[in-house]
């Protein structure tokens, strides 16, 4: 009895399997990895600190004992670069949380109760989108002071909208399907139907939603740090890396080739590794 | 007599309203259910008969009439007090698939109906599950497996086993064969009645398919644009049809002997919104007379049992 | 009788993540001038894309990998996708079984039934527009001037299926290929439609194929049947013969299977489920559920036997008679 090929095979090993076969994805998923380990372990894995400076090597291309060369303070630019990828990523995720945690339950609520309930919500949606957020973002950091706190709080305080719209319609679509129409009928209560039967079915877009909003959430963050309201130097961050490069090019091309490289090959892989969820996760057969 | 009724819909009404229209989808429907006998819902699309379905599972609420299930009037009761009523009457859905949740496996799907009513202890219901799946077909132990893991005809069985898992009483059967294959449909009929036979099930049973529906059920209703326009029991109804609609859905199902006997049906099917006056079938009846567009006909008894809304008939 | 469309051999695979899923596996027919041939079968039987193939209608991972079709006096697996289009619309015209996703929301009726004569350049747009009236009348639309001018979702669900038709038949074509037509309809639209399809057929006096997984539907329409099953024939006969004498275990359990208004009959159905394709059985595909299979069909897969006038059966137990 049973056409099947393995027991227990769920939908997520279905989605991982189809994922496996796009190989730029599964290239992002490894650089993605490597990248957070990289940035995790900056204090350990840097050759110098990060502010330390060498008055007699500034300006240095890249050679043995500066990888990627140094700015103009001699300072090493490979560790700061270092040090800037555990930035974007305590950013990127860390704002990212946030956004989900408070998307999530906005949306989830709006979808399942509807009725005032979502159109309140709803409209106050409205309105966060519509804002410039960028200016948003600048007036936050500059009423909050400067810091990752702020820069959380500000890159959420917009970014949470489109998350509950994205649950609030999965969350609409997810109710009026059978199988929970039938655990209705059952009887089973609200907070069942929405932990057990809605939630698990939304989180696929949800995740593709998260990988491919981390990359916008650190440009944002290296917008904020090129005019100088990022992070406080001397920690760098990508952004004050290539607001400073910008100026330098002439004396040191790898001041700003360097973090903009890095910039764009974290932004891709996350880009991969969200194409890939995207197809994995539409793909039909 | 009457406590051999278990479910009795009186007057039940539904509108929807889609902007500034207003769809009938149940108009003042009324039919009683006996145990342990299967009633037949027929109609075509726009008769309203997958509304009533879920207005007595109270999936949606009505917006008049009545639901007596078991002697109690279960319409108006909060979420809270229809639990145990819940716990006795359960739906079967027409698309399998989309019936079951796809990140549970099939054995915590029907677990999910202890866990819902709190019965039992982990034992106990990782043994009724393994009965359960046994008792429709299923090799107990796929009770790990997911649903796209099995064909569409496993999948209704596990629909099944789910629905009879509370050992509820009164099952609806919302058109359950449509998507299946023509060679899977009689392997589920036959579970349909052994179950029935076994466990003194009461159905309804829903359908378009009226073949289906003649070898199934005991009684028939058919509905017509929101009304219930024919109730009788199956062999007099198929024999003598009354209503000039029945006549014409009865004479266009294809049979495999196939001679040509359709009656000339004019027209479209209707849309619910904005029904004709009088008579819901008046605009395409072909034995229509004045006073089917003027009046709404009422349900009346003609001979024992057989109840038809229809001017001309009740002549 | 004229002989229109002769398949011999046809093998067709579509390349799946999985494998290799073998969706047709070596049938041959004819169609004559005229006729009407019902091609009966449950899902995965081949019977779509059996009949698609005849135009190279296959989606990008289809192949036929081997066999003829011969249309017209054309081979098809020859021509060249100019010549292609050429028939496609004109010489044979297409219903299938959604009528809304088969009709283009964005463009009114009328165009879309006159697109057909315009890209085959068959006559001028005024003409075209003549036929395409007349032709919506025949199809039982009423007021076919003003509805011409309407979109789709402005129709009812058998009103767009007769949309379809009027599209399939304006340029005159030689053969019709119903796909499902009236699977998504009401029993009371379905009837009116099969009766649509009888008088066009004699009107225009052309083939039909009609595909469907109902026998009953066939029997006042179709001359002949063919039975498949998982991609192969079964039983190929007059319909009366097929429906009345069957002789393939296969259509004895389909028609014992499936509830009669007409007939009282106890319900057997049967047992197992359709294979798969990928990996499917040896010999007779129908072996792993019949309860008549001997050794020599779960060996080899058996060819058609003579049973009757132009009735076969594909049963080593018909092999023996």
């Amino acid at each position: 009895m049973g056409n099947k090929k393995r027991i227990g095979r769920s939908y997520w090993s279905n989605i991982w399997e189809k994922f496996k076969r796009n190989k730029l994805a599964v290239f992002g998923l490894i650089f993605v990895c490597i990248l957070i380990l990289l940035g995790i372990s900056a204090p350990w894995l840097a050759p110098y600190p990060y502010d330390e400076v060498h008055y007699e090597a500034v300006w240095t291309p890249p050679c043995r004992e500066f990888l990627a060369g140094t700015d103009q303070l001699g300072r090493d630019i490979f560790s700061r670069l270092l040090y800037s990828l555990r930035n974007a990523i305590i950013v990127g995720l860390g704002a990212q949380s946030l956004i989900v945690v408070i998307g999530l339950t906005l949306g989830l609520i709006a979808g399942f109760y509807g009725g005032k309930t979502d159109n309140i919500l709803m409209r106050i949606v409205d309105i966060v989108y519509s804002f410039p957020s960028y200016l948003l973002n600048i007036i936050l950091v500059l009423v909050l002071g400067r810091g990752y706190f702020s820069i959380f709080v500000a890159i959420a305080a917009t970014g949470w909208a489109g998350m509950a719209r994205l649950v609030r319609g999965q969350t609409l679509s997810t109710k009026s399907r059978d199988f929970v129409e039938a655990a209705r009928a059952s009887g089973a209560g609200n907070n069942r139907i929405m932990f057990r039967y809605i939630l698990p079915n939304i989180i696929g877009p949800v995740i593709y939603s998260i990988f491919s909003g981390i990359p916008g959430v650190m440009l944002v963050e290296s917008g904020l740090s090129l005019i100088g309201l990022g992070v406080r130097p001397p920690m760098p961050s990508w952004g004050l890396m290539i607001s400073e490069g910008t100026g330098q090019f002439l004396y040191n091309p790898y001041m700003l080739l360097a973090p903009a490289g890095m910039l764009v090959l974290t932004i891709l892989s996350f880009n991969f590794v969200a194409f890939g969820l995207r197809d994995a996760l539409s793909a039909r057969e | 007599m009457e406590d051999k009724i278990l479910i009795s819909v009186k007057n039940l009404k539904k509108y929807f309203s889609r902007g500034k229209d207003i769809v009938h989808a149940v108009e003042d429907v009324s039919f009683n259910i006996r145990r342990g006998e299967t009633l037949g819902l027929v109609g075509e699309s726009g008769s309203g008969k997958s509304t009533v379905a879920r207005l007595i599972i109270r999936l949606i609420d009505t917006d008049g009439g009545n639901i007596i299930f078991d002697g109690v009037d279960i319409t108006t009761l909060s979420e809270k007090a229809l639990k145990p009523f819940r716990r006795r009457m359960q739906i079967v859905f027409q698309d399998p698939a989309s019936s079951l949740n796809p990140q549970m496996t099939v054995g915590t799907i029907i677990k999910e109906q202890f866990l819902i009513h709190k019965l039992g202890t982990k034992q106990e219901q990782e043994k009724w599950v393994e009965e359960l799946l046994e008792k429709v077909g299923i090799d107990p132990s796929f009770k790990d497996a997911y649903p796209h893991e099995f064909s569409g005809g496993q999948q209704q069985r596990i629909c099944i086993a789910r629905a009879i898992a509370l050992r509820s009483e009164f099952i609806i059967c919302d058109e359950p064969l449509s998507s299946l294959d023509v060679s899977i449909q009689a392997q589920i009929i036959k579970l349909l009645e052994d179950l029935q036979k076994e466990l003194g099930l009461t159905y309804l049973f829903i359908s378009h398919d009226l073949a289906v529906v003649k070898h199934l059920s005991d009684s028939i209703a058919v509905m017509y644009l929101g009304k219930l326009v024919e109730f009788s029991n199956k062999k007099d109804l198929f024999s003598n049809p009354l209503h000039p609609y029945t006549i014409t859905l009865l004479s266009s199902v294809p049979t495999i002997k196939g001679e040509e006997k359709e009656v000339e049906l004019k027209g479209e099917p209707p849309s619910p919104i904005n029904p004709p006056e009088g008579c819901p079938f008046n605009p395409r009846c072909p034995k229509k007379e004045d006073i089917c567009e003027r009046e709404t006909p009422i349900l009346e008894e003609i001979c024992e049992g057989h109840f038809v809304a229809c001017h001309i008939v009740q002549r | 009788m004229d002989l229109l469309l002769s398949i011999d051999n046809l093998n067709v695979h579509f390349y799946r993540s999985e494998g290799v899923l073998k969706a047709v596996d070596g049938i041959s027919y004819n169609l004559y001038k005229g006729e009407v041939l019902g091609i009966v079968g449950e899902s995965g039987s081949g019977k779509s894309v059996s009949v698609l193939s005849i135009v190279r209608l296959l989606p990008a991972n289809g192949k036929i990998v081997d066999g003829s079709i011969s249309f017209d006096g054309k081979d098809i697996l020859k021509l060249s996708m100019n010549e292609l289009q050429d028939i496609r619309g004109k010489d044979i015209g297409f219903v299938f079984q959604d009528p809304m996703s088969s009709l283009n929301p964005v463009i009114t009726v009328g165009q879309q039934v006159m697109e057909p004569l315009l890209w085959h350049n068959l006559c001028s747009r005024e003409e075209a527009y003549k036929r395409a009236k007349n032709m919506l009348g025949m199809v039982g639309i009423p007021f076919p001037e003003e509805r011409m001018k309407e979109y789709p979702f402005q129709f009812s669900g058998g009103m767009r299926q007769r949309v379809m038709i009027a599209i399939a038949l304006i340029c005159n074509p030689k053969l019709l290929i119903a796909d499902e037509p009236t699977t998504s309809l009401d029993v009371t639209t379905q009837a009116q439609i099969i009766r649509l399809l009888k008088n066009m057929r004699s009107e225009l006096d052309m083939s039909v194929i009609l595909i469907t997984h109902n026998l009953a539907l066939t029997s006042n329409f179709c001359d002949r049947l063919i039975i498949m099953y998982a991609s192969n024939m079964m039983e190929t006969g007059g319909t009366k013969d097929v429906l009345n004498t069957p002789s393939h275990p296969y259509t004895r359990f389909l028609l014992d299977a499936v509830p009669d208004i007409e007939v009282e009959k106890e319900l057997v159905p049967i047992p197992g489920t359709i294979p798969d394709l990928i990996n499917p059985p040896e010999g007779c595909k129908f072996h792993p559920r019949c309860p008549m299979s001997m050794d020599i069909c779960r060996a080899e897969k058996p060819p058609l036997f003579p049973v009757g006038d132009g009735h076969y059966s594909a049963c080593w137990l018909c092999g023996r008679e």
